[in-house]
């Protein structure tokens, strides 16, 4: 055998190594077994099994016999739903188009970054879906995606949850202030023009509604120019979009409120809201939910006056509530950031995994498929050794649609999915973020390139 | 329209100009007939004409085969036994314009959400033609690499305009245009500051100006049809020159370098409904799958990335890892480079048909690269195709370009060999009849100065890295050498052991003790006359060091 | 709602009845703590008491009573010594957003005499917040160029600067860097050389003015409080804490303090685990963290952070562990947590965060364990500190008796049951 050949079947093995680490199995049929099956909405049961076939939980129960499937032995281990972060930045490309308060027309689906090592390090945090947002740059910045952490798959388009209602980022406060007001010299630089950009955006899209019913019932010849921040705006207002809004201080997101009310709008997720907690009450009433930070403050003066105890002052005013991360460092311990309503409040084993589970899944509109472990909805799980809300809990496994997208024991270097063979090696970073200041904001990323380009 | 029948205007023209002022600057030609003999002509891929002939006639191929009569008054070719081809065709480039200055000075705008198209990049009507040079070395250069034939995209962001296709002739302006507003060239090229200054921006922006487009052309013709009593229309040129690629009656060529952009144009398309042409794609081996699906054509680039070096010469930073990541990363690398090089093979196997694109690669590694991918796969039948009949398919000039037939262009490669052996040579290129010859330079044999310098003296040395610096005193009796390390902070010597000359390199160990501290460490210098730099390895890592002499001058 | 809450909310509305606007205060005496299990770090767990006198550990035993002291009836709860965090800002920044409020970075490259301990405000928001978490004691440091400053420990009450000093310094250096500083870093991989370069170069000039000022200020010479910020480091009075965390900078780093002869700390140390044999060969001690931070390569596996202290801790280095945080300082027994999940162990993080920092600053006579004699550093609490659902009842330091309130539970108890609820 030729030196060529043999290095050749070399590579071939190695490239199958590497495929087989990352997608084991694709037709979405497992069966755990033995696990302290955490289901969220219907207790803890020890000694269950789970069985998922074509990536649909197909059964939960004692002793479950199936011949010839791909079968996990959790035996001592906790088996509970994927987390869900109902705020990331990851498997993205793009994070703001900060170049206009109003953005709405932008969409971050189309720059979804499939080879993103950041889904694999929150697989390896128990994450199974996340939240792609838009950054907070703009009032309304653009619509954001939820994805599926299929981790291997390199189409953008196979990450995506299909069927997830659409979102989009709304953002108050200091970030859309600067970025405008401050740096471009344009409106909003208060959040009294804050609340105008919102009622003159809704009017945009109102103005449209009318246009395009015009149009259609003869009364106008011609459809109006077709424009999408506008149809992105009267999709909003006739509820086909779930709003997610970045906010910090009560009173604009008292401010919100009242807008919303005004133009009939429902559906609104506050984002990480740490003054959520004074008009609880209000939000509770008016059925908005609140994602919030398990502790993150002080990083900025709207967040001074702050307290780690939000999420369970919320939740216990009756605010649906979840905790994210906003963070590719937060992501990977999610169960721990809920944890922290423990020490920062008294919320029980199950509500505090609720804040990462069937509570983002709800202000995603996703919790008829995933949130909780129950017949028929997707195979997304987790399995922990220890507590999932342990500081000692080590996520094992990570399964998606019934595929395992991680496995402790079959972690490797380099997990990446494509290698430049013009690098020389992959670089070493000083600090990558572990808090919100220096670059840690996420939510800002790419916004420094478009103001540093001004000077 | 109004350049174009200016053009004509000109066209029309210019025999009678001639007639009136004879540029006596200029040579008359003697005859405008070419005669080649005796060659062996690849006329078109998988074709071959051992020892035939080519009459070529006022630019056009007359007469292509076996046994024709030589012409007594024609230009008599002396290129025996050479090869012919047709000239290549460029799929798209930007050949013959320039480049802008990017990062210059750009107009202030008030409102950076809604700036002006022309600041946006949002040029779709822009023509590349009014770009184009004809002086621009561009020109001779893809010629003499084979070329006959551009199609150009004009230069911009990410609607730079309408694409042109012309002869590398080298002749006047008005004598190189082949056909104008060939195709729309787009890519996800983002605007500084302004909007769009994403990638989802120039996305959202495209899908707007294309609907926009649609529901300008209902307008359009409701009012051709009945203008009375309907608003008159009026709509920006960005969305009047989109108007025919809604309707299918232009080309989308979009710029796609990775597998990730060639998902996500598919995507676009698929959304759209436009006839897309993949353009410049680079990474093409994870998407085979999908452009077959798809069946799109496609524009390869020929940037291939570097083959990845041997053990050789390790990089400093390699140090940074452990030997096991060293090592999976290496197989990685030579993995995607294999990815890479046999690309095409596969692209070709899967049964698309492929054409090369010289937005980024560059046209002087054409050859160089085409060799590596025919070592990996890669048939010449199918590399002489994606230079020539599948572009000519594409642009709609099969009929005139793209094989050595008669009735084509009189457009011709010349080469001493096979065209993608490695030691052809271009002899002579014909475009539009115009013949072009190079000289064939013998390569040189480097002769290796193998003088071998007198190092011994007095040297001072600094590893920077270290904070170290001092001196280095080199002395010799016949080949032995003795090295002697002064050390600037405390003035302590030591000697080197095992010192070894090989041609003007010096190696050498030392032993550093201080403190109870002990570190061997080896020494590697590379003499140029007076200076030295080299290379410190320790237990810790490498760190440079250099030098230079002090003593005697 | 839970029974539990209806109380909760009760004692809120009885305590805001009772004392009004009154701000709790820190109590001083003599404490007795009674039935506890005192996890003493140095000796062991203990079941029995523990007397606090005069502001520092009495009396650790079985059976203790103290005339004058108040008794605590610790039944079932656990003592700890105060966490100490290796590497913060608390103190020195209030809002990182608002740079008229951040004095951690002074402008120039050679700023060694910028002392910490004068901007450290006794009064920052972020210190109560810390110190509920079990966190008594940090170091706080300048940040910046090449040498940014002097940082101190303190303890983390008290209303003067000298009040919270807890009678240690250390000067800092970054050693310049060959990694990018950030993703947003744009220089190309020569650029980054470059620059590396050229800093050592300044490394080497400033070192070099400072070993002659060092030597002439023995016999009398002219002040340089840029130079001499440096004597005790030049002399090996006190370490130097070098900031340095690719591998190759360490080694480099390691090869430039041989040479120097002086002591010296790694801080930061993310690639500790690629050099732990050689970090443990030249016996330097690390403060390394935050443990809760990405990879700092794309294909470093996605625990690095979470072994990398087990990893170097295996190898023989001494360990400790910081957050290098600013308002969530609060985290260090979570950071601590992780590194003893993925491999430290609980025993060995806990020292992580007590007694090896305590004897890096030099200051493990009186800190870092339950001993004693030792400074009353300690608190109680219901159970594993490390793990996120356990509450702290008791924090005394320096023997004050400090409330467990902060903004955060100020807030928690203003809002739980807001007075006046929904509108109408």
């Amino acid at each position: 055998m030729n030196i060529m050949v043999m290095k050749n079947i070399y590579l071939l093995f190695i490239s199958l190594f590497i495929s087989s680490v990352l997608s084991a199995q694709n037709d979405g049929d497992v069966l755990i077994k033995n696990g302290t099956v955490i289901t969220i909405t219907d207790g803890v049961k020890e000694n269950t099994d789970v069985l998922i076939r074509n990536g649909k939980i197909e059964q939960i129960g004692e002793g479950i016999e199936v011949g010839d499937i791909k079968t996990i032995d959790a035996e001592g281990l906790f088996v509970m739903p994927g987390i869900i972060d109902a705020h990331s930045h990851i498997a993205l490309d793009v994070v703001n188009e900060a170049t206009n308060p109003v953005t709405a027309e932008v969409f971050v689906g189309d720059g979804l970054d499939p080879y993103d090592v950041g889904i694999y390090r929150a697989l390896a945090g128990g994450v199974t879906i996340s939240h792609a947002m838009h950054g907070s740059a703009n009032a309304i910045g653009g619509q954001c995606e939820t994805i599926k952490h299929r981790y291997g798959e390199i189409d953008p388009e196979a990450i995506r949850m299909d069927g997830a209602p659409r979102t989009i980022k709304f953002a108050l406060g200091e970030n859309p202030m600067r970025v405008h007001g401050e740096r471009s010299n344009i409106a909003p630089a208060t959040r009294m023009g804050m609340e105008q950009i919102f009622r003159n955006a809704f009017e945009e899209g109102k103005a449209y509604i009318k246009a395009k019913k015009d149009f259609a019932s003869g009364n106008a010849e011609l459809a109006p120019l077709y424009n999408t921040r506008s149809e992105v705006m009267a999709d909003i207002l006739k509820g086909d979009i779930i709003i997610h809004c970045h906010s910090y201080r009560a009173d604009e997101i008292y401010m919100l409120l009242k807008v919303l009310e005004d133009y009939g709008v429902k559906r609104i997720c506050f984002q990480h809201v740490n003054e959520g907690f004074k008009v609880a009450p209000e939000l509770a009433a008016y059925g908005a939910h609140a994602s919030v930070f398990s502790d993150w403050w002080a990083y900025k003066f709207e967040v001074y006056y702050s307290t780690a105890y939000n999420a369970a002052i919320l939740a216990e005013n009756g605010v649906v509530t979840s905790i994210n991360s906003d963070s590719g460092e937060l992501i990977r311990h999610l169960y721990h950031e809920a944890a922290k309503t423990q020490r920062y409040g008294s919320l029980s084993d199950n509500e505090a995994l609720k804040l990462i589970t069937l509570n983002p899944a709800i202000q995603l509109g996703i919790e008829d498929r995933v949130g909780s472990l129950e017949k028929g909805k997707d195979g997304d799980i987790a399995i922990f050794k220890n507590h999932p809300l342990s500081i000692y809990a080590i996520p094992q496994m990570t399964i998606v649609d019934g595929v395992v997208r991680f496995d402790i024991n079959e972690d490797n270097y380099d997990m990446r999915l494509d290698v430049d063979p013009d690098e020389t090696i992959p670089t070493f970073f000083e600090t990558e973020s572990h808090s919100h200041h220096g670059e840690g904001d996420r939510c800002m990323q790419d916004v420094y390139e478009f103001l540093n380009h001004k000077h | 329209m109004k350049k174009l029948s200016l053009q004509f205007l000109v066209l029309f023209l210019s025999p009678m100009l001639c007639f009136a002022q004879v540029d006596y600057d200029k040579i008359q030609k003697a005859t405008d007939k070419v005669f080649i003999k005796d060659v062996i002509i690849h006329d078109k891929p998988g074709s071959t004409i051992e020892y035939g002939a080519i009459l070529i006639e006022g630019g056009i191929i007359k007469q292509v085969g076996k046994r024709i009569a030589e012409p007594n008054d024609a230009l008599i070719l002396t290129a025996d036994s050479l090869h012919v081809y047709p000239a290549f065709i460029d799929a798209l480039s930007h050949s013959g314009i320039k480049k802008e200055e990017e990062d210059g000075e750009r107009p202030k705008v008030k409102f950076p959400g809604s700036p002006p198209d022309d600041v946006a990049g949002i040029t779709p009507g822009k023509s590349a033609f009014d770009a184009i040079s004809a002086e621009s070395s561009d020109i001779s250069s893809m010629r003499e690499l084979g070329f006959g034939i551009a199609h150009v995209a004009p230069r911009g962001r990410m609607l730079p305009g309408q694409t042109a296709i012309i002869s590398l002739s080298g002749k006047s302006k008005d004598e190189i245009l082949l056909n104008e507003n060939v195709a729309n060239y787009s890519q996800l090229k983002t605007s500084p500051r302004v909007f769009p200054s994403t990638m989802i921006g120039v996305l959202t922006k495209f899908k707007e100006l294309y609907k926009q487009a649609e529901g300008a052309n209902i307008h359009l013709t409701k009012y051709k049809a009945s203008p009375v009593g309907m608003k008159r229309p009026s709509y920006s040129d960005a969305i009047t020159a989109m108007i025919p690629v809604t309707k299918k009656q232009q080309k989308v060529f979009f710029k796609a370098e990775s597998a990730k952009d060639v998902h996500r144009i598919l995507a676009l398309k698929k959304e759209l409904g436009f006839d897309l042409v993949l353009t410049d794609v680079k990474q093409v081996y994870p998407v085979i799958d999908h452009i077959k699906s798809a069946n799109v054509p496609v524009m390869v680039s020929l940037d291939l990335p570097k083959k990845p070096e041997d053990d050789k010469d390790k990089k400093d930073d390699e140090e940074d890892l452990t030997s096991e990541e060293m090592k999976q990363l290496k197989e990685r690398k030579a993995k995607a480079y294999n990815d890479y090089v046999g690309q095409l093979a596969l692209l070709d196997k899967a049964g698309v048909s492929f054409g090369f694109s010289w937005i980024n690669a560059k046209p002087k590694k054409m050859k160089e690269n085409i060799q590596t991918l025919i070592e990996n796969g890669l048939s010449e039948d199918t590399a002489l195709k994606g230079l020539t009949t599948v572009p000519a398919q594409l642009l709609g000039i099969s009929n005139i370009a793209g094989t050595a037939e008669s009735g084509k262009l009189g457009n011709l490669i010349i080469s001493t060999a096979p065209i993608f052996e490695k030691d052809s040579k271009i002899k002579f290129m014909i475009v539009d009849g115009e013949i072009f010859e190079y000289e064939i330079k013998e390569k040189k044999k480097k002769s290796d100065n193998g003088e071998e310098i007198d190092i011994a003296g007095t040297y001072t040395y600094e590893i920077s890295q270290f904070g170290a610096s001092g001196t280095f005193r080199i002395s010799a009796e016949d080949d032995d050498y003795k090295v002697i390390m002064v050390d600037g902070d405390d003035g302590s010597e030591l000697e080197g052991q095992n010192v070894t000359r090989e041609g003007n390199s010096l190696g050498f160990d030392l032993k550093i003790e201080e403190d109870g501290f002990s570190m061997d460490v080896s020494v590697n210098l590379d003499f140029d006359e007076e200076d030295f730099e080299g290379n410190v390895n320790s237990d810790f890592g490498a760190a440079p060091i250099e030098g230079s002499k002090v003593d005697p001058k | 709602m839970r029974k539990i809450n209806w109380i909760i909310a009760c004692c809120i509305l009885m305590s805001s009845h009772l004392f009004g606007q009154q701000v709790q205060k820190s109590t001083y005496g003599d404490v007795l703590l009674k039935n506890a299990t005192i996890v003493t770090v140095t000796n062991g767990t203990i079941e029995g008491d523990l007397l606090i006198k005069d502001g520092v550990i009495a009396e650790v035993g079985s059976s203790l009573s103290a005339n004058d002291a108040t008794e605590i009836d610790c039944s079932g709860k656990f003592i700890y010594p105060g966490f100490i965090d290796g590497g913060t800002q608390l103190g020195l920044i209030e809002i990182s957003s608002v740079s008229l409020t951040r004095d951690s970075d002074e402008l120039g490259d050679y700023t060694p005499h910028m002392q910490a301990l004068t901007a450290v405000n006794p009064n920052a928001v972020a210190i109560p917040v810390t110190r509920v978490n079990g966190v008594t004691t940090v170091f706080s440091k300048p940040t910046g160029d090449l040498f940014p400053g002097t940082g101190a420990v303190i303890d983390l009450h008290g209303y003067t600067p000298d009040q919270m000093y807890a009678g240690s310094k250390a000067v800092l250096m970054n050693y310049p860097s060959t990694g990018k500083r950030g993703r947003w870093d744009r220089r190309s991989e020569e650029d980054i050389k470059k620059d590396s370069e050229k800093a050592l170069k300044k490394l080497k000039d400033f070192w070099a003015q400072a070993e002659i000022y060092a030597k002439i200020n023995q016999t009398g010479g002219e002040y340089n409080p840029q130079l001499a910020a440096m004597v005790p480091v030049m002399k090996g009075d006190s370490p130097l804490m070098i900031e340095v965390n690719k591998k190759t900078d360490i080694l480099n780093a390691l090869a430039w303090v041989n040479k120097k002869g002086i002591k010296a700390v790694f801080t930061g140390v993310a690639e500790g685990w690629r050099v732990a044999d050689s970090l443990a060969k030249y016996n330097i001690p690390v403060i390394t963290g935050p443990v809760l931070r990405v990879p700092s390569r794309t294909s470093d596996k996605y625990d690095v952070s979470y072994t990398n202290p087990a990893k170097m801790l295996e190898a023989g280095v001494k360990v400790a562990i910081r957050t290098d945080e600013t308002e969530n300082v609060r985290n260090l027994p979570f950071n601590a947590g992780f590194a003893a999940a993925y491999g430290m162990g609980v025993e060995e993080a806990l020292k992580a965060i007590t007694i090896v920092p305590a004897e890096i600053f030099g200051i493990a006579d009186k800190y870092g364990s339950i001993e004693k004699g030792k400074v009353a550093n300690l608190f109680v609490c219901d159970g594993d500190p490390f793990e996120t659902k356990t509450q702290i009842q008791h924090l005394f330091i320096r023997g004050w008796n400090v409330p467990m309130e902060s903004r955060h539970t100020l807030l928690y108890d203003e809002f739980l049951e807001r007075d006046p609820g929904i509108k109408e």
